[in-house]
């Protein structure tokens, strides 16, 4: 019995076939790192799971019972669509920060939008869980700034705060240090190594190949839309099966 | 040089004496000045940003309509567009629709600026719609914020931000523009400053009246521009 699974997903834009048929699954609190090169459907998977580009079929599972079945469910009205998206979290390469709220309301913002109750302990509330996570992310100093004043692993610390505050099921990342500077990647992945330590079930898709390799408890490459091979980290890398990820461990070494 | 200075000095003696009768004529001028402005700000706002919406449509034929109406009334000077308007309805159709007073001149000017003016406006919007990233939307998506709570709360600052600066250039155009409006007799700054050339109030045979209504815009768009640099101001905490 998985925690969160997807069977069979497929993805066309126009006549290119992204995603041929993608299955996967994991278990509450693993981590599982996504690589391959790039065109072969990671990003593409994630905004899927993350509902931003709806699958042309496929199932997703949570906790085995099947919450999203793309074909049915593609006319899904938009209501029901963002609450299924609650189950998950994403955060982006670029960050994606709102410029003109403050760290703190960063974080604020979307749970107070979606909060039934706006009394002002709720408020409160919502204030000091921000403070928490800001501390968990080491940027509690910086609650009164603007994204604008952070550095660019700071920025997207403060974005990994911003999606816990919903508390995601499935915390998902699309290339997180990909838009940072070498020196600043260290950081972010310290904050996603404290997050796999607290059991948070997390899909990371990563180009870290050192980092996949330490933090995941299950890793998979992707090539042309498919899983072309996927296990234990320690596993895959260092006995490839498949020609195409001994080609792309080979390269990226 | 001394025949300059005399003359300067008597030119100084006639305008200290003219200036209480020409001040208040061009006054009660730059009131419909004034008031051609706010009217054209008032409907060319709203409207452009509809026509914005026109020109990102995704239904094909409205945004090709929108977009060549755009492209007509940007390409071609507001000026004749002015004489259109007002004279297309008595010469061409046989319709009195604008009447003979200045009520139906100020109809005129005003519906051609705003149409004009909304042309113009509706460049800006899009322009600063499309300023703000995907990203943006993404964000506010996954977070599971519905779509007017991204519109009002994630984006719209952000676009008026980008809006702003090119908004403030067109406004401060406008305040210039509205002399255009003389070409159908609309009693405005300028038609003021000129009637002392043929004669009013006792004055004729004056152009420094006519030249005196530069002060005006002067002085207008001065005080826009201050007040514009101080709400880019206000917006610059974030980027």
């Amino acid at each position: 019995m998985a925690y969160f699974a997807v069977e069979n997903v497929t993805k066309s834009f126009g006549s290119t076939r992204v995603l041929k048929g993608v299955d996967f699954s994991m278990e509450k609190g693993e981590v599982l790192s996504i690589i391959g090169s790039s065109g072969s459907g990671k990003t593409t998977l994630l905004r899927g799971i993350n509902f931003l580009t709806l699958p042309d079929t496929g199932r997703f599972y949570l906790e085995d019972a099947c919450f999203f079945n793309a074909v049915k469910d593609k006319r899904l009205p938009e209501r029901e669509i963002r609450k299924k998206r609650l189950h998950f979290g994403l955060v982006f390469q670029s960050f994606n920060l709102f410029p003109q709220y403050s760290v703190l309301d960063n974080l604020c913002l979307a749970p107070r939008c979606l909060a039934q109750d706006k009394s002002k302990s709720a408020q409160e509330e919502t204030r000091s869980r921000a403070m928490d996570l800001l501390n968990r992310v080491g940027l509690a100093d910086k609650a009164g700034n603007y994204p604008c004043e952070l550095s660019g692993g700071q920025q997207q610390r403060v974005a990994i705060a911003r999606a816990l505050m919903l508390s995601p099921k499935v915390l998902c990342f699309d290339e997180p240090t990909s838009a940072l500077d070498p020196e600043l990647t260290g950081e972010v992945l310290r904050v996603l190594k404290d997050l796999a330590a607290e059991r948070i079930t997390m899909i990371i898709v990563t180009h870290e190949m050192k980092f996949a390799r330490e933090v995941s408890d299950k890793v998979i490459f992707m090539a042309d839309g498919v899983v072309a091979e996927e296990g234990d980290p320690e596993r895959l890398f260092t006995d490839p099966q498949t020609p195409r990820l001994k080609a792309f461990l080979a390269n990226t070494r | 040089m001394s025949e300059f200075f005399a003359s300067l000095a008597a030119l100084w003696e006639k305008v200290a004496q003219q200036f209480p009768t020409v001040f208040q004529a061009l006054n009660s001028g730059f009131l419909q000045t004034l008031k051609l402005f706010i009217v054209t700000l008032l409907g060319a706002l709203p409207l452009g940003l509809v026509i914005s919406f026109g020109s990102m449509a995704r239904f094909a034929p409205l945004k090709a309509v929108t977009r060549f109406v755009v492209w007509v009334v940007r390409g071609s000077p507001l000026m004749i567009q002015l004489l259109i308007v007002y004279y297309f309805p008595g010469l061409v159709l046989k319709q009195n629709w604008w009447g003979s007073g200045e009520e139906g001149r100020f109809l005129a000017a005003a519906i051609a600026f705003i149409f004009n003016y909304a042309c113009y406006f509706s460049e800006i919007y899009r322009s600063g719609i499309q300023a703000v990233p995907v990203g943006q939307q993404e964000a506010g998506q996954v977070l599971g914020m519905t779509g007017p709570q991204i519109f009002f709360r994630v984006k719209l600052l952000q676009m008026i931000k980008h809006i702003v600066p090119p908004m403030a250039n067109e406004i401060i155009t406008l305040v210039k523009d509205t002399s255009l409006a003389r070409i159908i007799a609309l009693q405005e700054v300028i038609w003021a400053g000129q009637a002392f050339m043929k004669g009013k109030s006792g004055i004729a045979g004056e152009i420094w009246p006519l030249f005196f209504t530069a002060v005006y815009y002067l002085l207008f768009s001065g005080l826009l521009t201050l007040l514009f640099n101080k709400l880019e101001k206000k917006l610059s905490y974030f980027r």
